[in-house]
């Protein structure tokens, strides 16, 4: 039966998935934007975020030190990485630059699985959040009201990032011309390292935030991967707000899905993106807005 | 990609036919040398290989998602064949054959509804995102439709094929090599096919697509149709491979639906070189010989898999067929000079 209970319970559930969703989305939609790579590893770097989250509770016994470690680890993996091999492949056609990213992605799974194994690895929530707190009319996890305001307080601060800090002003400029940045002696590759760290950094941020209430597990960057893009093709590439309203509404029709038929909720992502391509082929805010 | 318009070859003793007869030759003796099972995959994923090279290496769109076509052959054909042997389709066993069309032909609709889907969205990548969903949403069907497909199982322990001519003994196909030989018979004919389809106007078309899309439009032709004939091809010959998957092992699973083999077929035209019509057939020889060595020996096979992808890419962006066509130029020169 649906009662009162339960629907809040879907609200706050949605909340919860579309948080990790924008989180990471809005970095792969940043590195998509700025740098035109599509990057298929992103949720093997969420996977990451999380299994470092992992470590660092073993070691330490403190999770509150493994979210900035964590963001940092996963920004640093990303910053060694892009000058590496990605810096090499910018001139390349897209589908070529699609194929690298896809091998790198298939190579990051093994790595993560030759560290960490590949048995799921539980996270335990910091003792000060772990039972539940009553939010009107339900009880929700206290972990998870932590998730949703702290991914969404992360949200609000890249926003910020984005418009009032310098180099968020140059990824704006280098998502909407690449080339008169450049014109205007910019640097522009060093624009595209610090925004594929940054952007892989909140995947990582995501990760860890998620790894409490879902196992660690080798294969969890497989599982986001496809609905992050889906997030990033319902937003538009480069909004910020449309990035923000699709990862809210795939949420949202996730959790309530769950409500009819709870095998539902894996596959309504696609439901909903058939749909709005079918009356609104350019995402649902449509094209023209920028970052 | 190498702007190659013709289609052509560049090793020029190499003519349509002669190579056409290297590869049935080459299926026809391959049995005698390499492990049957090898072989058979070869074929089944050429085929397949084949058809997503026509929208990738031809057409110059990706897509992310076309063992959702392979797969939904390899199940249209085991479901039919599973619910013939269970009486709940009136079939007699002369006419399981049946399966085989009808495998072909769930993988051409398919490719329909999922051209018209993807190409619904905004040009190139985002197109290939679409398809990476709708491959998803199959898998995802396929899993969870578990009474029917046996999720996670897979559908197992299929009948095999009986012919009955009137005047001869009937001939099953329950003997591995009988199937074998059997698909060689619907692989020869899909070769030829896709060798025509390459090398007509049609093909033509869908090359100046890759090369130029705004000026084919200008040109008069309609360039999301010929998009759609593509893709529907590629889904068709995608669902061949499927069938004659089935027909070879005689089972089928969420192994062949999934992310990873949608990305097999990817690495395979790059490894043999796309855009060519020999280049996805060596890649796909080359890659399954390979991936079977490394299963063997070392359960890193994604590894190996993405390690290909990323080496082929930096290096060698014409795959073994390219490296080919430098040794051949190169002989050729020398030949020339010494005969001078």
């Amino acid at each position: 039966m649906i009662s009162p209970e339960l629907i809040m319970t879907a609200i706050l559930n949605g909340l919860s998935i579309a948080m990790t969703l924008a989180l990471a989305a809005l970095g792969l939609g940043m590195i998509f934007g700025l740098m035109h790579v599509p990057n298929f590893a992103h949720g093997n770097f969420f996977a990451l975020g999380a299994y470092v989250a992992f470590s660092i509770t073993v070691i330490t016994g403190n999770f509150w030190l493994a979210i900035p470690i964590s963001a940092l680890c996963v920004a640093l993996t990303g910053f060694l990485f892009e000058p590496v091999l990605l810096r090499r492949m910018y001139a390349r056609p897209l589908p070529e630059i699609l194929v690298v990213m896809f091998g790198v992605m298939l190579i990051t799974f093994d790595v993560i699985e030759v560290i960490w194994g590949s048995v799921g690895l539980p996270v335990s929530p910091p003792p000060e959040l772990s039972g539940a707190i009553p939010l009107s009319i339900t009880e929700y996890p206290a972990y998870r009201v932590f998730q949703i305001i702290f991914a969404g307080t992360a949200c609000i601060a890249f926003y910020i990032f984005l418009r009032r800090t310098k180099l968020g002003l140059l990824i704006r400029a280098g998502v909407q011309d690449r080339g008169m940045v450049q014109a205007l002696g910019v640097n522009i590759n060093r624009i595209f390292l610090a925004g594929f760290s940054i952007g892989v950094g909140m995947a990582g941020i995501g990760g860890a935030l998620t790894a409490p209430f879902t196992q660690v597990f080798p294969l969890m960057g497989n599982d986001i991967i496809i609905k992050l893009f889906v997030v990033v093709v319902l937003g538009g590439v480069g909004s910020f707000r449309g990035t923000l309203l699709a990862a809210l509404i795939l949420g949202w029709a996730s959790a309530f899905s769950a409500l009819i038929w709870p095998p539902l909720s894996e596959i309504v992502i696609f439901f909903v993106l058939a749909f709005t391509l079918l009356i609104r082929p350019g995402g649902i805010l449509g094209e023209g807005e920028e970052f | 990609m190498a702007s190659n318009i013709q289609g052509t070859n560049k090793i020029k003793w190499l003519k349509p036919w002669y190579g056409l007869f290297l590869v049935t030759v080459f299926f026809l003796i391959g049995p005698f040398f390499l492990p049957l099972s090898i072989m058979a995959d070869v074929m089944v994923y050429s085929l397949a290989v084949l058809g997503f090279d026509l929208l990738w290496g031809h057409t110059g769109f990706l897509s992310f998602g076309h063992s959702a076509y392979f797969g939904i052959g390899t199940y249209g054909t085991a479901i039919f064949l599973q619910f013939a042997m269970f009486k709940q389709i009136p079939v007699p066993e002369t006419w399981l054959w049946l399966a085989i069309p009808v495998g072909i032909l769930v993988a051409t609709a398919a490719g329909w509804f999922g051209g018209f889907l993807t190409f619904r969205a905004r040009a190139g990548v985002y197109g290939t995102f679409v398809t990476i969903a709708i491959q998803f949403s199959f898998w995802w069907a396929m899993l969870k439709w578990y009474w029917v497909t046996g999720g996670e199982n897979g559908i197992v322990n299929l009948p095999w094929l009986v012919f009955r001519i009137p005047g001869l003994p009937a001939v099953s196909l329950q003997d591995m090599h009988a199937a074998y030989f059997f698909n060689l018979l619907i692989a020869i004919p899909a070769f030829c096919l896709m060798y025509r389809i390459m090398h007509s106007p049609f093909g033509l078309i869908l090359r100046s697509i890759r090369e130029n899309e705004e000026r084919v439009v200008f040109l008069g032709y309609d360039v999301h149709r010929y998009r759609m004939y593509s893709f529907i091809l590629s889904a068709l010959f995608c669902g061949i491979g499927g069938a004659l998957y089935v027909n070879y092992y005689r089972f089928t699973g969420l192994h062949t639906i999934d992310w990873l083999s949608s990305g097999d077929l990817v690495i395979m035209p790059v490894l043999g070189g796309s855009g060519v019509y020999w280049g996805p057939i060596i890649g796909a020889l080359v890659f399954i010989m390979f991936k079977d060595y490394f299963a063997v020996y070392t359960w890193f096979w994604r590894l190996f898999v993405g390690g290909i992808a990323i080496i082929v890419m930096l290096f060698f962006r014409r795959g073994v067929w390219g490296l080919l066509e430098k040794a051949s130029h190169s002989i050729s020169t020398r030949l020339g000079r010494f005969a001078q």
